[in-house]
């Protein structure tokens, strides 16, 4: 039976499991859009689609399934490139359709016609271009492969406008269509295993580095035992976050530049480090020769190219995290650990050093007790947080506890502002059932901000707690701290009016003028079926600390603001 | 490891797809590396094509390329070696201008001593076909400039079996 290219694309995506789709339409996409209209999948209608991308990977990040966003040719494939490297650098696995041009016109600069390809090569994990209809069920199979095995990524398929419309016999197939790519993950070498037990039991200051390898892998459950059984204490990178309860007493939380001192400390004092699913990143390790210099490294990582690429490693392991954690624990079953009792008293004595002086007054309405008090009114395992970029993103780092993986969504690498705001709609599509706040600040939010009226107009009510100081904040703290409070371009002036921006997209818009207010109004949004933007003013003379400066090592944390 | 960068030689077996070289060529560029030549020709196997490559860098960083390039589901393999360790050839085209008594003479004798070619001999013009070591062309090419002038020149680049 002959069924046109777009039809072929409707069945594909029902195949992968689809049942969402974040996009924007446009001439180039027009016969798949007309195909949507006979199928059950949800169309969320985007405006902008820097957003859909962002909501994409936000469905992907809180549900481990891929998220998928439509745009048109140009302009529309365009502007997904940002969240496309954004989830190309926190190893997001999203699929971007996007419309082209007709095959005899590529090439011809016709109207709405950009190189996607060309575009977005580097900054996917892989793209690829239909060029007959009959090819789209083996590309889509191999888009979603490709996207959500090993180590996930983003995939991009460009599809000529004359594809989708072409009539041809199309045939449904589970081939993939490429001989280069093994979905399963690497063999496991079991000797480094052994050798790892070996060192790990051998330890006397064992540490364990958590990332978003971790979470992916859904390794979790493996990371505790592990860490309970060496009574090692685990620190994260800031994608690690929720791959260990944060409140567990084994969990020293985030380290690196907005670490917390103690557990950067902790990373100068160990013996052995066991890094499992990080790329050792330059915000966490701070200067790469000098991190966790006189220990042992143990480096467990799905992705070959991040052996050696940043941090040098005495032990190398190349595996899926939650097959290698299952051998590693199988293994130190069978040997006996070391008492543990002196380095846990100095990580008490380290934590306990840092802590004092730190603990402030909760009433006022600062960054810390905005968090906490989030803390409080958020159950664990029915709420996800998401973050803007900049000093909201790092306050959060460091005051919220992620209790389960997938609550706590931010953009690690590539630092996008305005991520917060649709990768919480994203999240709330993936799981309407949790409560989802994004924690932002106003010069990041304001960078996403019209995608309330999707929020309204879809129906997915998040809540939007906004960290405002009128300032672009992290952008002003480096101008107070390394440019001699010279401030330039950093003054917001407190414009817009959030709550009437809110409530002019018929979302409710509320500021809080005290702790007790803000409680109030929080515990009201989430009972409330429409977004709430909750606009928090706080004094921009707040700064995050701690603090290692650029190009630092973690030894060199600042705890607290420097004397001046 | 050898923090010496020498002239590497990367060996990929990839799928005969469009986009498979740019896609190679831009890990290797974001890196800041010079591609000093390139040769892509097909294998005995259809739809596979094999893709040498000529840099100039260090080990570590000829490491990092080659598990970059690993990842790309397009590629089926990659090798990378010093191309000292290497049988490498490569071919070379050269056109000379011969107007002064004696060039000709000069440059048969140097054909005969570098086991080159000549392919088209005209009344002012000889063309050389030379192939050898990338070592051995720059050489060549070096000597015929001395004897006469050098109009038009096509080089290969090298391609590379493993000893």
């Amino acid at each position: 039976m002959l069924i046109s290219g777009a039809e072929a694309i409707v069945r594909s995506l029902k195949r992968e499991g689809v049942k969402v789709i974040f996009g924007i339409p446009g001439g180039a996409v027009l016969p798949l859009y007309d195909a949507l209209y006979d199928s059950d999948i949800r169309h969320i209608l985007g405006r902008h689609e820097q957003c859909v991308a962002h909501m994409a990977d936000g469905y992907a990040r809180a549900s481990g399934k891929p998220g998928v966003c439509i745009a048109t040719s140009g302009p529309g494939a365009t502007n997904l490139v940002t969240g496309l490297a954004t989830a190309y650098m926190d190893s997001s696995p999203v699929v971007a359709l996007t419309g082209q041009v007709a095959r005899h016109m590529i090439g011809r600069d016709a109207f709405q016609e950009a190189d996607i390809i060309g575009i977005v090569t580097p900054i996917t994990k892989y793209c690829f271009q239909i060029t007959s209809a009959k090819e789209i069920p083996k590309v889509f199979k191999t888009a979603f492969i490709i996207a959500s095995t090993r180590r996930p990524g983003p995939v991009l398929i460009d599809i000529p406008v004359d594809v989708q419309r072409e009539q041809a016999e199309i045939v449904f197939t589970d081939e993939l269509d490429t001989k280069g790519y093994d979905p399963n993950p690497p063999r496991v070498d079991i000797d480094k295993v052994k050798k790892a037990a070996e060192v790990l039991a051998e330890a006397e200051r064992p540490l364990i580095l958590s990332g978003g390898g971790v979470i992916s892998s859904g390794a979790h459950v493996e990371l505790l035992t592990l860490a309970e059984m060496l009574s090692a204490p685990v620190v994260t990178s800031l994608m690690g976050k929720g791959s260990i309860p944060e409140d567990h007493p084994l969990c020293l939380g985030m380290i690196g530049m907005h670490g917390k001192a103690y557990a950067n400390y902790a990373v100068v004092e160990c013996d052995v480090l066991l890094a499992i699913g990080t790329r050792f990143a330059d915000r966490t390790t701070g200067k790469f020769d000098e991190f966790a210099k006189g220990a042992y490294k143990i480096h467990v990582d799905i992705d070959l190219a991040e052996i050696n690429k940043n941090v040098r490693v005495d032990l190398p392991i190349v595996g899926d995290a939650k097959e290698v954690l299952r051998l590693l624990i199988k293994e130190l079953k069978k040997r006996k650990s070391k008492s543990r009792d002196a380095w846990l008293n100095r990580i008490k004595e380290l934590r306990s050093a840092f802590e004092q002086g730190v603990e402030e007054q909760q009433t006022a309405l600062k960054p810390s007790s905005v968090i906490k008090l989030l803390n409080k009114l958020l159950e664990p395992g029915k709420s996800i947080v998401t973050t803007g970029v900049g000093q909201n993103q790092m306050w959060s780092a460091l005051h919220y506890l992620a209790r389960a993986p997938r609550s706590f969504i931010t953009s690690g690498g590539l630092g996008t502002m305005g991520f917060g705001f649709p990768a919480a709609l994203g999240a709330k599509v993936a799981c309407p059932d949790k409560v989802v706040v994004d924690i932002d600040g106003d010069g990041s939010f304001l960078m996403t901000e019209q995608d309330l009226a999707t929020s309204v107009t879809e129906g997915i009510p998040v809540i939007v707690v906004i960290l405002n100081n009128s300032s672009l904040g992290m952008v002003r703290q480096w101008q107070h701290l390394m440019y001699k409070r010279r401030f330039i371009a950093i003054d917001l002036r407190g414009v817009p009016d959030f709550v009437k921006l809110a409530q002019a997209y018929g979302a409710e818009g509320v500021r809080p003028g005290s702790l007790e207010e803000l409680e109030k109004a929080l515990k009201e949004a989430m009972k409330c079926e429409v977004t709430t933007v909750i606009d928090v003013n706080i004094s921009p003379e707040e700064r995050v600390f701690p603090m290692v400066l650029p190009g630092r090592a973690l030894h060199e944390v600042l705890a607290s603001e420097p004397k001046s | 490891m050898s923090q010496k960068a020498e002239p590497r030689i990367l060996v990929m077996i990839v799928e005969d797809k469009p986009g498979v070289l740019y896609k190679v060529s831009s890990i290797i560029r974001r890196r800041g590396i010079n591609i000093d030549a390139i040769s892509v020709a097909t294998t005995t196997e259809p739809g596979i094509s094999k893709m040498t490559f000529l840099v100039n860098t260090d080990e570590a960083t000829i490491e990092q390329l080659t598990r970059q390039i690993e990842k790309v589901p397009t590629v089926i393999s990659v090798g990378s070696s010093p191309l000292r360790n290497l049988y490498s050839k490569e071919l070379a085209l050269v056109k000379v201008n011969v107007s002064k008594p004696g060039e000709r003479e000069a440059l048969h004798t140097l054909v005969a001593k570098f086991n080159a070619r000549i392919i088209e001999e005209k009344a002012f013009t000889l063309t050389i076909e030379v192939v050898g070591s990338p070592e051995e062309v720059s050489a060549f090419i070096n000597e015929v400039k001395v004897i006469a002038e050098i109009v038009d020149l096509s080089r290969s680049g090298p391609i590379a079996l493993s000893r």
